[in-house]
């Protein structure tokens, strides 16, 4: 199991298109990959809709966990995403 | 189901101009039963397969759907699709579903109910404005796939046949899409804003469309005659002979004057006594480009972003650029003005920190949201710039009620510009950056925003609001906003006078403008440039072609010297007193500029 904590700086938090981006990241891992925000554990990292249901905003802390083959590299990919301020990307 | 028999009068808020009168086909959605039984345990692979591919065909019915949305309507429209695209794919929902008709043995389209239950919840319990909406795009889903899983009438809309009024709750943009083509005649909602999908697609058609007209799926039932009003915001149900009278001819004069109007088209905007006036569009999106130039607007006056920042994302720089390119080159020539955004700051992902506004006229929007954002609004600037490489624009920005305001926008507009240079992109060596005027703060402070702002526009709506100090949704008070009190005269005479002593052009863009029995006092208070809905051109236009200005100079004097807004109203020969009802909402509701400046 790997794990990582990150702060989110995209001004706009993870919304819709942030979200995506996320979620088809973390598609490509063969990991179970699971996003932690405060009260909110563990929501599936490669559904839309549970990391749109996280409303991690600008400044919280989110937590990457993933297990399997590969969860080092997962965790790296996402937590490196989710940190990230989307530039360019959205 | 209450249903009444006699005539019946709906009001509601006018989003798109004109009168239809046809017959009525209520769409409702009423779902089909879904099976609450087990299945039997030999089904359950079936049923599973039976799932995976009704999920399938929704999304195939969902980009054809987006790629015809795209065709007719353009790629920001068609965005409204991406994230239920992005929702339908989403494997927590469809590893749920899947769990329980194996688990439990439930029907497919019961373990997907179940399934969406708790992401419904969610959503429902976000705080975030922005985030919360995408639950209207998961009901729209969850109706999409359960009505194909249990068997019901999808094809409602698709399917009318004849031509009829669509009478609904609301329309979904999946369904919104099927109102092209002749079988449409108008649109009547209950619920909706002139700002709403349905709205805007409706203008785009061109329907006769009344929104807000509360109940209006129990009392009218399929096959009931129906005149939609467009123009007063009315709905006559089962109409009495003398309505039907009524608005036959009114309808009959509407097709004989858009015949002469479009015969007319290419006459110019001139006063008797030869003076130009100029004719500008206000557009929510690029595709209304085309109508502006085809009836003969001499520039889009007033282009309201708000349309491209309540999608799926917000808009990057570059899809901005896209969307203000394309209304350039489209209107060129004639110079566009885009109005930087006029949202509140939840609509935009910015956390209000839970405080529900109590009175957001007064609250966090316009401007001062964009200054509390300034990378938002720097983004937008450098948009507009870039997009006016290639042609003439200005930014106008909304809700301004100091000088300072203007001042810190123009310092951010400069250093988007010197980016631009620095990073050696193409943009506009020119671009006035004007100020709207409707706070009461800047019509009395105009000589100084004369000297400073490149240029003024008028938007009387939130100004008469403001001044009279009357909420226009508020049916009790509706009936007190009175565009003709002497109050908005004034104040829009100070206007005038002072851009003209400081050589400054100024407009107005408020629902006035587009309203021909105005022109004569406007053009008397000295207004040389109106920007309305692209529709309302022609009939403003033959009402400038009938104004002597010597004459209409005097009215508006003698209006400026009156006491009330009847006063004013009877010298100009338009009776009734806005607190009259009928006539009065008829004026005040006029066509689908609504209260779409704000």
């Amino acid at each position: 199991m790997a794990q990582k904590t990150v702060v989110i700086t995209n001004r706009l938090g993870i919304h819709a298109r942030p979200a995506a981006l996320v979620v088809q990241a973390a598609a490509k891992f063969s990991a179970d990959i699971y996003l932690s925000k405060g009260n909110i554990l563990n929501v599936n990292g490669k559904s839309i809709m549970s990391v749109m249901m996280l409303a991690a905003e600008q400044g919280s802390q989110v937590t990457v966990r993933a297990e399997g083959e590969d969860a080092e590299a997962a965790v790296e990919t996402v937590a490196e995403l989710l940190s990230s301020d989307f530039e360019g990307r959205i | 189901m209450s249903r009444l028999n006699g005539p019946l009068l709906l009001r509601g808020i006018s989003a798109s101009q004109g009168i239809a009168i046809g017959r009525a086909f209520v769409h409702s959605k009423e779902m089909p039963p879904i099976r609450q039984r087990p299945i039997a345990p030999h089904q359950v692979e079936a049923e599973a397969e039976r799932f995976l591919a009704t999920l399938h065909q929704a999304g195939e019915e969902l980009r054809r759907t987006r790629r015809l949305v795209a065709g007719e309507h353009g790629e920001e429209l068609a965005q409204i699709f991406d994230a239920q695209l992005a929702m339908l794919a989403d494997v927590e929902m469809k590893d749920r579903t899947l769990q329980c008709i194996r688990q439990y043995h439930c029907s497919a389209e019961r373990a997907f109910q179940r399934a969406l239950e708790e992401m419904k919840s969610g959503f429902a319990s976000i705080a975030d404005e922005y985030l919360r909406q995408r639950l209207s795009d998961l009901l729209d889903i969850e109706q999409q796939v359960l009505l194909r899983l249990a068997g019901g009438d999808l094809q409602a809309l698709a399917s009318l046949r004849g031509s009829a009024v669509v009478v609904a709750h609301d329309l979904l943009p999946s369904e919104a899409v099927h109102l092209g083509g002749r079988r449409v005649k108008g649109i009547v909602l209950e619920v909706g804003g002139p700002t709403s999908h349905a709205a805007i697609i409706a203008r785009s058609l061109g329907l006769p469309t009344v929104l807000g007209t509360a109940e209006c799926t129990r009392v009218i039932s399929s096959g009931d005659l129906l005149i939609v009003d467009g123009n007063a915001g009315e709905v006559h149900v089962r109409p009495t002979d003398v309505a039907l009278r009524e608005h036959r001819t009114v309808l009959r004069r509407q097709q004989r004057r858009e015949r002469d109007l479009s015969a007319r088209r290419g006459l110019a905007a001139v006063t008797r006594d030869g003076k130009e006036i100029t004719l500008l569009a206000n557009i929510d999106v690029p595709s209304e480009v085309q109508l502006a130039a085809a009836n003969g607007a001499r520039g889009v006056g007033m282009y309201r972003t708000e349309y491209l920042f309540l999608g799926y994302q917000l808009p990057t720089e570059e899809e901005q650029r896209a969307a203000y390119s394309q209304i350039v080159q489209g209107m060129a020539p004639y110079p566009v003005t885009i109005r930087t955004i006029d949202l509140g700051g939840d609509k935009l992902g910015m956390s209000l920190k839970g405080a529900v506004e109590l009175n957001p006229y007064l609250g966090w929007r316009g401007i001062r949201v964009s200054l509390d954002a300034p990378e938002l609004l720097k983004i937008q600037l450098r948009a507009i710039l870039r997009a006016g490489a290639h042609g003439d624009v200005c930014a106008l920005l909304p809700m301004v009620a100091s000088l300072d305001e203007l001042r810190r926008a123009r310092a951010l507009l400069e250093e988007a510009r010197s980016e631009l240079r620095a990073s050696g992109e193409a943009c506009a060596e020119h671009c006035p950056l004007g100020v709207m005027v409707e706070v009461p703060s800047v019509a009395l402070m105009a000589d100084q925003f004369a000297q400073e702002a490149d240029f003024l526009s008028l938007g009387t709506n939130d100004l008469i609001q403001y001044t009279l100090a009357v909420d226009r949704s508020n049916a009790r008070v509706a009936p007190l906003y009175d565009p003709f009190h002497p109050a908005v005269l004034r104040l829009i005479d100070l206007v005038v006078k002072s851009a003209g002593a400081h050589r400054v052009p100024v407009s107005i863009c408020g629902e006035i403008a587009g309203d021909p029995r105005a022109t004569l006092v406007l053009l008397g208070l000295g207004i040389e440039r109106l920007s309305m809905s692209p529709g309302l051109i022609p009939e403003v236009k033959e009402a400038i072609r009938s104004v002597a200005l010597g004459r209409a100079r005097q009215v508006a004097a003698e209006c400026l010297q009156l006491r009330t807004g009847a006063e004013v109203r009877t010298l100009l020969g338009i009776g009734a007193s806005p607190t009259s009802a009928p006539a009065a909402t008829r004026s005040e509701a006029t066509p689908g500029r609504g209260s779409r400046q704000r």
